[in-house]
């Protein structure tokens, strides 16, 4: 039992250390999304 | 508001759900090995803090929906486990004096209280990542950077007592405590402080440069001081190969967070976290040394801690409130009370010898 509970112990924080970097990567998603939007630099007509 | 979530956002809160479960898996499965919870010693403490500061992660995160947050929480809980690791990790029977149900509702409820508020901390930092000026040297940047170089000496802890672990280095002293009678203590890294009129008994074994008062513990002083050169060589190469600060180069990552929502978080998180830390870490404490020592209040190094820390967080709340500190104010506010939570996990479990020194 108390190896069980060490590797559960273990195999939690490699799941945490995976888990900061999807963050990262959703973070970096969405900053690729910023970079791909594109302002055209024409004004919505007024009236 | 309903937030639409990324595909890489939505994989990692459920990889960080599952790592949840089995963390938990190995709190009940370590429950059952034991016969009482598994917060007994700084490694299950620790370890359990690490884990509630997921689990109140993951609770904020279905409330907000910010990737960022996962990005600056996570690692703090690596840090905290990992950190925790580095402590004798054998399962004992409990002490007399821990012998009791209070154990369970007391340390479980500081620690609760003690991770919401860790949530806070993470959103203050990556407001003050964000909104400090990293163009010019000024006095916020020196603490920012002061933080970071915390969270490096960290790392620096475990890879020193990884490292001589992996050694197998011990080193025998024979030592007077502040009873005046003659104990036997084991360091697991090479002295720098040696315990109080301290006789090294290990032969060829690194001698201490000095000796250290009864009151302080000297296996401990000398973990704190190995970690914090540690930090200081890892801070230095890292200095010399990116040149610029710690916090400069996390800016990039917190360039799109919305900065009013992080002040919300974290205000939120106080407000959480500041009632179940009360009820933790003072009410229940009290009614246990009331049961245990026979006195509500003995202003043991813990207490008077877990007093100043109470103080702080409701000066935060009061300053909040009615002095509108809000924003910067309130993200420094956070990053210092998480930092005043740290030295009562650390420094006064570690370095100064009182009731609660268990570990």
């Amino acid at each position: 039992m108390a190896e069980l509970s060490s590797n559960l112990l273990y195999a939690a924080f490699f799941l945490y250390l995976v888990a900061t970097v999807l963050f990262g990567g959703a973070i970096k998603q969405k900053k690729d999304k910023w970079k791909r939007s594109k302002v055209n630099g024409h004004f919505l007509p007024s009236g | 508001m309903e937030k639409k979530q990324s595909k890489w956002a939505l994989l990692a809160i459920w990889v960080t759900t599952i790592g949840f479960i089995a963390q938990i898996g190995y709190f009940i499965t370590r429950w059952i090995a034991s016969g009482h919870a598994p917060v007994s010693n700084l490694f299950e403490f620790t370890t359990f803090f690490g884990m509630m500061l997921v689990g109140a992660f993951i609770g904020i995160y279905y409330m907000y929906k910010t990737p960022v947050l996962g990005v600056f929480t996570l690692p703090v809980a690596i840090l905290i486990i990992a950190y925790a690791s580095m402590f004798p990790r054998e399962i004992s029977p409990l002490i007399p004096a821990l012998q009791s149900d209070w154990l369970h509702i007391h340390v479980t409820t500081a620690a609760i209280g003690q991770s919401i508020l860790a949530v806070s901390f993470a959103a203050g930092l990556i407001y003050l990542i964000k909104s400090v000026d990293q163009s010019k040297r000024s006095a916020k940047t020196f603490w920012l950077e002061a933080i970071m170089f915390f969270l490096i000496c960290t790392v620096g802890f475990v890879l020193v007592s990884s490292g001589f672990k992996a050694m197998d280095y011990k080193a025998e002293f024979t030592w007077v405590d502040k009873s005046g009678q003659t104990a036997e203590m084991e360091y697991t890294m090479p002295a720098l402080v040696g315990p109080h009129e301290s006789k090294l008994e290990t032969p060829d074994a690194f001698k201490p440069f000095f000796d250290l008062p009864p009151i302080l513990s000297g296996r401990k002083a000398n973990t704190v001081i190995w970690s914090l050169g540690a930090g200081i060589v890892l801070y230095g190469i890292y200095r010399l190969i990116f040149r610029k600060r710690a916090g400069a180069l996390l800016q990039p990552l917190v360039k799109n967070v919305n900065l009013d929502l992080m002040d919300e978080i974290s205000y939120r998180a106080v407000m959480i976290g500041f009632p179940v830390f009360t009820l933790g870490a003072l009410i229940f404490a009290m009614i246990w040394a009331q049961i245990a020592w026979s006195r509500f209040w003995g202003w043991d190094p813990k207490e008077v801690w877990a007093l100043v820390t109470w103080l702080f967080y409701a000066a935060f709340l009061h300053l909040r409130l009615s002095k509108g500190w809000q924003g910067e104010k309130s993200a420094w506010l956070a990053v210092i009370g998480f930092g005043i939570i740290l030295f009562n996990l650390i420094v006064v479990n570690l370095v100064i010898k009182g009731l609660h020194s268990y570990a």
